[in-house]
């Protein structure tokens, strides 16, 4: 044996650095941008509250009908009517309103009615929490038994139902929609653009021109024609489950040509061929070597193109091709709102509205994030 | 070719190899010509020597390389190989020729020949750990089995000069010169017979190179390996080979031991060549023959001598007719129609 | 009469990065006389990049220029036939102001070596691509020969035929064929040599008095390398154009420099005449460099000579002389704790080792 070469890197006195990872430096990196944590947390707060307990966090339930129709929201009170501070917030009954001239009847606040104390974890409508564990305890709402005590925070609609209640209930389906429409584009666009631009030639083509043709198509009509072939004896669920597809198999053509292009811009890598020299199947190559190189990029594609789908669902919705009730999400909300007459006289059943927007906003952010830390080499 | 020489302890004898891409123009991509990256190249490697292969850009050293191991399909001639995996009847090695073997057949064979890449840092996958990439090969042949495998690696890290906790550790986190022995200890850990070598010192710094030049050498000594190493550098091949061969515009023009082409070479192009190379000496008298010109293009070669258009040397026949490889001295080739009657200048 | 063309004195560059301060250049003294080749020889990392980006202000964020000056002696006609010599403190003059940018390309030009190649930690990509914005580099929307024309006229006054005329016969120079359809095309549609070539010509088609050249042909072939250095030493007679040749190759440095100047993470360790610095070299790391290089014509079966152990981790550096962990003439007790100064021996041979002083 020769003589062995001296130890190469630098002895005691200099500190020895901790392995890093490529992930490990990318969780530093997006530490430090405060815009995507906000954005991230409002997420996290988004999906647990409203896809995990939704049935805890609203006060009512989805289809809890009630005498008190289009009502307008009620306030939240710490200063009562005299003018006295209560530490527990407070609301007041609401009492009928009839406008003879514009022939509407909305429930508003009653100021002679009875104080009702709002409380923390209240007994209320029974549900089952993930749909196994029966309970009835809820995270806010009014202990007494009196009818009159409710607590509609955003208003009800045309059937007396709590508004924020439908909102949390709305915002489970089309934040799921989103989130599995998005995991199940990555899979089909990943492996498709991945085989395409690894093999090049007749495949690439195959797969080139559907993405493209997908692409020319206009949306709406292509979701119309696929939603309307939806069979009408489908359940709800399927008929969920579908519109999921559908959303994935139009979006997925995007994601495909960003992966085409980076295979192949690695497919070349060197450490690609050293795998194939090795006897590496090109099965192993893609999905061992590439794909994994990939990953940063799918995924901040893919956390920016889900406002997309939620928007698409919303919009579908909205224009009735997409969810009918009894499902409930914001698109159908927003299609429940979108009457002159609601907008004019019942406004707060826009405010599904801002729950879009801020999430449409806190996926932007936390891509826009991602996108940044995902080069954790480049000195910064 | 190899008839007047030993040819017992040839490990590697390349054939007339082609490799020619095809140059496709318009919609519907009609091939309109090739880029004759190697066209009929002839030489070959013997057991525990090292085989230098080197040429400008563009002259397909790399690309023969990697015909060799079949990253590239070879369009054309021979590529045989003395796999201690094939025995003939009698229990002794056969030369297999590797462009006939399919890619199961090939299979076993890729543990006798390895690769060393070029560039320090796309040859290591980033997202892999130092001992996941030293233990792929192993994995892919289905012969890793921890923690004898690991035991491997270990050895095999402090072999090329590399600690034992690196082997948790990423790329990133290490010097040029130590992630080329990273690759150097991958390409090591299937015992392999022959090891390509693809420019692996070009991009590193000059002090580094000496220590993984020499590191190269005590390596071969140890496991008795055989290299092929391709390079642009001629003082780093003159260091380090045994035999030379001179590649141009896809074509070997001279092939000989190191010290007769550098003290004798036969070809105008080797003649140049080392003439045109900066020595590190201010008082060396160059007399330097300065090639005019571009080299030439691969897809659009000159007639007859690809070099005729830049050789001082050349006359009629040099643009009409293509001159033969041939052995004009003992194990030593050229393809130069003048070759008997210049007398050119080494260094 | 004063001959100097460029000089600096005790320049200090730093990059305050995430993980503390590096000095890419710290305390390096030398001038450059006018017409002079000084070859500026180190391994990566040793500071003679940055040094080189500090005469023409353009150094990368977030680096800065922390201390010293560049003095640069330039050469002004004053009412047509006069000419007088200004002193200019490039150090002292903002980056992007009027007379730097008249300097650079005009007066002084700039080769570097093709960027993607060598992204460092310290640069993200962007500072790449701005710099080839910043000296009209070659852009990859336009043509190769728009570009060249632009930065002539930028510099003289001359119609736009001339300058086309003047870009072809540039590109004919570098050794680009068929330069009449070359001029023509766009980058990316010649190699990497003919892309560096392009650079040479735009770089010496002003003219300018100096060329700083960072590895300008480490990407070319071996005797493409030596057109360019020949036609490099032409124009330098012509012009009396002097040249500050940055490379890690001895070999090329051995034929261009008339004097050289050795870097070692940040620092001179040495400077001679050329002759002087091969056959004499007086700092350890002066001899194991070359020592360490094969040599084509002298073969040796030996193994190369060595430098042991590893360039030193920028944020820990060594005390005392920064070399001496891997310094074969390492005294202990003097190199671990003193700083060596920069001395001049004889003959315009200056080193700065504590072999050649009295502590």
């Amino acid at each position: 044996m020769a003589k062995k070469n001296q130890s190469i890197l630098p002895e005691k006195g200099q500190k020895k650095p901790v392995s890093q990872s490529y992930w490990s430096l990318v969780w530093w990196k997006f530490k430090k941008n405060k815009m995507a944590i906000v954005g991230g947390i409002i997420l996290i707060i988004f999906y647990v509250c409203m896809v995990g307990i939704a049935e805890f966090i609203a006060p009512y339930d989805l289809e809890h009908a009630s005498n008190f129709t289009d009502a307008s929201p009620q306030a939240i009170h710490f200063i009562d009517k005299q003018g006295k501070f209560h530490f527990q917030p407070l609301t007041y009954g609401l009492v009928k309103k009839i406008d003879e001239v514009k022939r509407v009847r909305t429930f508003v606040e009653d100021p002679n009615s009875q104080q009702y104390p709002i409380s923390l974890f209240v007994k209320g409508d029974p549900y089952k929490l993930f749909g196994l564990i029966p309970m009835s305890l809820h995270l806010f709402g009014i202990k007494s038994t009196d009818p009159q005590a409710t607590i509609f925070i955003m208003g009800t609609d045309s059937l007396g139902r709590d508004y924020f209640s439908r909102i949390i209930y709305g915002g489970r389906l089309s934040l799921l929609i989103g989130l599995i429409g998005q995991f199940l584009t990555i899979i089909l666009g990943s492996v498709l653009g991945a085989v395409s631009g690894y093999y090049g030639g007749a495949t690439d083509m195959i797969v080139q021109r559907s993405t493209e043709f997908l692409a020319a198509f206009p949306d709406i009509p292509l979701f119309m024609a696929l939603a309307a072939a939806i069979p009408s004896y489908f359940s709800p669920i399927a008929v969920y489950f579908m519109l999921t597809v559908i959303l994935a198999f139009v979006r997925w053509g995007g994601l495909a040509r960003q992966v085409r292009g980076l295979i192949l811009s690695l497919r070349e890598r060197e450490y690609a061929l050293a795998a194939k020299s090795s006897g590496a199947s090109d099965y192993r190559v893609m999905f061992r070597h590439l794909l994994p190189g990939t990953m940063s990029h799918i995924i901040v594609i893919a956390t920016l193109s889900i406002p997309g789908m939620i928007l698409a669902e919303t919009a579908l919705s909205w224009l009735g091709l997409g969810l009918r009730p009894p499902l409930t999400s914001w698109g159908v909300l927003l299609q429940e709102a979108a009457t002159i007459r609601s907008i004019r006289y019942s406004p707060w059943l826009l405010w599904t509205v801002p729950f879009i927007i801020v999430t449409v906003l806190a996926f932007n952010m936390l891509g826009d994030g991602l996108r940044d830390a995902m080069d954790p080499y480049s000195g910064r | 070719m190899a008839e007047t020489t030993k040819t017992d302890d040839i490990l590697l004898d390349v054939k007339n190899l082609k490799k020619y891409f095809p140059i496709q123009k318009g919609l519907l991509r009609r091939t309109v010509g090739n880029v004759k990256a190697v066209d009929d190249v002839s030489f070959f490697v013997r057991e525990g020597e090292t085989l230098g292969l080197v040429g400008e850009s563009g002259c397909g050293k790399t690309t023969a390389g990697r015909c060799i191991i079949r990253l590239y399909e070879p369009t054309g001639g021979q590529v045989l190989f003395k796999s201690h995996q094939v025995l003939s009847p009698d229990g002794t090695s056969q030369m297999v020729n590797l462009i006939d073997l399919s890619h199961k057949q090939m299979q076993p064979i890729r543990q006798e020949i390895s690769m060393i890449f070029q560039d320090p840092i796309n040859s290591l996958n980033p997202r892999m750990t130092v001992s996941d990439i030293v233990a792929e090969p192993m994995v892919i042949h289905g012969k890793y089995h921890a923690p004898e495998s690991e035991e491997i690696i270990v050895r095999l890290l402090e072999r090329v000069g590399l600690r034992p906790d690196h082997m948790r550790r990423y790329p990133h986190e290490f010097s040029g010169g130590q992630k080329q022995r990273i690759g150097i200890a991958r390409a090591l850990s299937m015992n392999p017979r022959l090891v390509i070598c693809d420019e692996p010192v070009s991009a590193l710094d000059v002090s580094i190179q000496a220590q993984t030049l020499n590191l190269l050498e005590d390596l071969q000594k140890d496991f008795n390996l055989s290299y092929l190493f391709v390079a642009h550098d001629l003082s780093v091949v003159q260091h380090i080979s045994d035999r030379v061969a001179v590649m141009y515009v896809g074509k070997v023009v001279e092939m000989a031991s190191a010290e007769a082409l550098y003290s004798s070479p036969l070809h105008p192009y080797t003649e140049a060549l080392m003439s045109a190379v900066p020595k590190p000496d201010p008082l060396y008298k160059s007399g330097r023959i300065i090639m005019q010109g571009d080299v030439a293009d691969p897809s659009n070669p000159p007639s007859g001598c690809y070099f005729h258009p830049r050789c001082q040397y050349a006359i009629d026949i040099c643009s009409q007719l293509a001159p033969e490889f041939r052995e004009l001295r003992p194990d030593h080739f050229v393809s130069c129609h003048r070759a008997e009657e210049l007398t050119l200048r080494g260094v | 009469m004063n001959d100097t063309l460029i000089d600096i004195k005790d320049l200090r560059v730093e990059f305050d990065v995430r993980a503390g301060i590096i000095k890419a250049v710290d305390g390096v003294s030398f001038d450059i006389k006018r017409g002079q080749t000084m070859g500026v020889i180190g391994e990566s990392g040793c500071g003679k990049s940055m040094t080189a980006r500090a005469i023409l202000q353009m150094i990368p964020k977030p680096g800065k220029i922390t201390h010293g000056e560049v003095l640069y002696y330039r050469k002004v006609k004053s009412d047509g036939e006069t000419e007088t010599v200004d002193v200019v403190n490039i150090t002292k003059q903002h980056p992007d102001g009027d007379l730097i940018r008249q300097i650079r390309g005009g007066e002084i030009g700039m080769i570097f070596q093709e960027p993607m190649s060598s992204l460092t930690p310290v640069y993200t990509a962007g500072t790449h691509i701005n710099e080839a914005l910043y000296l009209h580099w070659l852009t990859p929307l336009k043509k190769v020969g728009d570009q060249m024309a632009e930065t002539v006229q930028a510099h003289r006054k001359i119609t736009k035929q001339e300058a086309r005329e003047i870009s072809i016969d540039m590109l004919r120079r570098v050794g680009i064929p068929k330069p009449e359809q070359r001029v023509d095309s766009y980058p990316h549609q010649l190699s990497g040599g003919q892309r560096q070539r392009v650079m040479i010509a735009i770089a010496l088609s002003c003219q300018p008095g100096m060329l700083i050249a960072d590895e300008p042909t480490t990407a070319l072939d071996v005797s493409i390398e030596a057109q360019i250095l020949d036609i490099m030493r032409d124009l330098q007679k012509n012009v009396n154009m002097a040249i500050m040749f940055i490379t890690h190759n001895l070999g090329v440095i051995a034929e261009m420099a008339e004097e050289i100047t050795v870097m070692y993470m940040g620092k001179q360790v040495e400077r001679a005449k050329t002759v002087n610095m091969f056959y004499d070299p007086k700092h350890p790391y002066t001899r194991a460099l070359l020592k360490s290089i094969p040599h084509v014509g002298k073969k040796t079966r030996e193994r190369l000579a060595v430098i042991e152990g590893m360039v030193p981790d920028p944020f820990n550096l060594p005390i005392g002389c920064v070399f001496h962990p891997r310094c074969p003439s390492f005294m202990p007790g003097k190199c671990d704790k003193i700083v060596p100064t920069w001395k001049l021996l004889k003959d315009d041979h200056w080193v700065s080792c504590l072999l050649y002083e009295e502590v």
